[in-house]
């Protein structure tokens, strides 16, 4: 029985089969980034007609639910979601964070960081035995770099925020660049796990997770949004 | 196939409404589901496109429940998905085409993408089951302003278009400035009924002679200039009135446009699409336009004209049996010419 494994919240997507059984894994990466939309349905189609396996014969299928991308993680999330509901099967939600776990080899520790913007990110580090010294969330990227030199761990760098904050990370250990990103192989196989351990959802349950709340919400919240609005109007007014 | 018939599901998510229909030999409504965001989006003062794609995630799966169930059929008695593939806000069209790709996928159903305003038009037949092409269509919502010629299923020839804000656009904006809210052309529609509509007297903008263009623009300028001067004055705006006034200029030009149209064309036959052809004071006005003119009007039911999954349907029904099938790298678009 095989699992489907989606990972869209990174600006390069990709697809993956997997056989718990027989550990046989293949993976498809999209050729141009943000081409999620495009074609991830396609992929799926192509690896599964290559493996000559129906959707039928899918146990179950996973996404990357972020944090990451907004559009990239809505794309593989209802893409996930309606196979789930069509095929009747589970669904399982890996974060996009966590499935870094599986980097950790006993041996160093990990911290992965997503660009976030404005110095922001959102990051994690894990212990040798990928337990969390910084649970994943959204930090600012000093912060995640407070806690390694507080904790003198000295982790491998993941994640597309090692492109962004390059300036701060010199003298850190970062992975190569074909590793350096999430892809479909990663989410695939920490699914199996949860599946092992029976850490399913169903379709309606498989969410996001965006680990921010919107813009127009903080606004809402912080009292801007009022603001904004009345001084648009006083602009009319004064016209 | 259901009891021998062709079952299409219809999938829209182009802006604030997640609506999945099924529809049976293309024009028969077997259930049209509608989950609103209005209540969700009215706190912001108009639609956030960012919560619009959140909530449409998290509503299309039990909105396409419940539309299968109400219909009574599964997943494997239909024929064919359609889905709005734009013009629309982006992250919620990509929602219903993700969603719509992953059910052709997984359950092996052939895909059509739809264009939203090709939907519009095509609401009208699920109402009138003898209308076929060609007519002349306007289309008014809040982001087109159109006058086309229908020339058949899914094709038209734009004759006339807004050089700035669409109807929708021009309500929403006024409804803000008089504090009338979100979504504005309901509230300035019911709002206008207790107005008086030649109480303000704004100008009608035609452009040049002949032109089946609109600019409304100028009008929502008027109406600013004249809450300002009325405020300056310390008088209290009317809303009724205003509204009414408002409202009556800017269906003028849009009415005696499309009489316009209909004079050039030599049209019988006039089809309303959209949002804004849901307003009750187009519908009476056009009814008595057409009426004095001798042009068959066909005005779909006020909730076909705003955004629904069955005319999505309708419209995915006809582009399939003329074309054929989408393959899956279907994409979804912000912009989509008619």
């Amino acid at each position: 029985m095989y699992i489907l494994g989606i990972e869209t919240t990174g600006p390069v997507g990709s697809v993956a089969l997997y056989d718990p059984q027989t550990g046989q894994l293949s993976m498809k990466r999209m050729e141009e980034p943000m081409g999620h939309l495009r074609r991830l349905a396609e992929m799926a189609q192509e690896l599964l007609t290559e493996n000559g396996i129906s959707p039928r014969e899918l146990r179950a299928v996973a996404a990357s639910v972020g944090p990451g991308s907004y559009t990239g993680i809505r794309i593989g999330v209802s893409t996930a979601r309606a196979m789930a509901q069509a095929l009747s099967i589970p669904a399982v939600a890996v974060g996009a964070l966590d499935q870094f776990r599986l980097c950790c080899d006993g041996t160093r520790p990990v911290a992965v960081i997503f660009n976030a913007r404005r110095g922001q990110v959102y990051g994690a580090v894990f212990d040798a035995n990928g337990e969390d010294i910084l649970k994943p969330g959204p930090y600012m990227l000093t912060e995640v770099l407070d806690r390694i030199r507080e904790e003198s761990v000295r982790p491998l760098f993941y994640g597309d925020g090692i492109d962004a904050g390059r300036e701060l990370l010199t003298g850190f250990d970062l992975a190569d660049k074909e590793e350096r990103y999430p892809t479909a192989a990663l989410t695939v196989r920490m699914a199996a796990e949860k599946l092992e351990a029976g850490e399913i959802v169903s379709y309606q349950e498989l969410l996001p997770r965006y680990m921010r709340e919107t813009e127009a919400e903080q606004k809402l919240r912080d009292g801007t949004l009022a603001r904004l609005r009345e001084a648009k109007m006083a602009k009319f007014r004064s016209r | 196939m259901k009891d021998g018939k062709f079952i299409t599901l219809g999938i829209e998510t182009s802006c604030d409404e997640t609506s999945i229909a099924v529809t049976a030999e293309g024009r028969e409504v077997l259930s049209d589901i509608i989950s609103s965001q209005i209540a969700v989006h009215t706190k912001f003062g108009g639609v956030v496109p960012e919560i619009a794609s959140r909530h449409h995630l998290q509503n299309i799966n039990g909105v396409l429940d419940q539309a299968l169930s109400e219909a009574g059929v599964s997943l494997a008695d239909v024929d064919l998905i359609g889905v709005t593939n734009g013009p629309g806000l982006i992250g919620a069209v990509v929602i219903g085409v993700a969603t719509a790709k992953a059910l052709s996928l997984a359950a092996g159903i052939p895909l059509v993408g739809v264009n939203h305003m090709h939907g519009h038009v095509s609401a009208s037949y699920l109402q009138y089951p003898e209308l076929e092409p060609p007519f002349l269509a306007l289309i008014v919502s809040g982001g087109h302003t159109n006058i086309v010629e229908v020339t058949d299923y899914n094709r038209c020839t734009v004759l006339g278009g807004t050089r700035d804000d669409a109807v929708g656009e021009a309500y929403d904006k006024v409804a803000r400035v008089v504090g009338l809210g979100y979504p504005g052309g309901p509230k300035v529609d019911r709002a206008a009924k207790d107005g008086d509509p030649d109480a303000i007297r704004f100008k009608r903008v035609y452009l040049e002679n002949g032109s089946l263009d609109f600019s409304f623009s100028g009008l929502k300028t008027q109406v600013l200039n004249y809450i300002n001067r009325e405020r300056m004055a310390g008088r209290e705006v009317n809303v009724a009135d205003l509204s009414a006034s408002f409202q009556q200029a800017m269906l003028d030009v849009l009415v005696d446009k499309t009489m316009l149209a209909a004079e050039q064309t030599r049209a019988d036959r006039l089809v309303t699409a959209g949002g804004v052809a849901a307003n009750s004071r187009l519908r009476q006005m056009l009814a008595e336009a057409c009426g004095a003119r001798g042009i068959r009007l066909y005005m779909p039911e006020p909730v076909l004209c705003t955004d629904n999954g069955a005319m999505i349907a309708a419209a995915a029904y006809y582009k399939y049996r003329m074309q054929g099938p989408d393959d899956l790298s279907l994409d979804a678009y912000a912009n989509l010419p008619l």
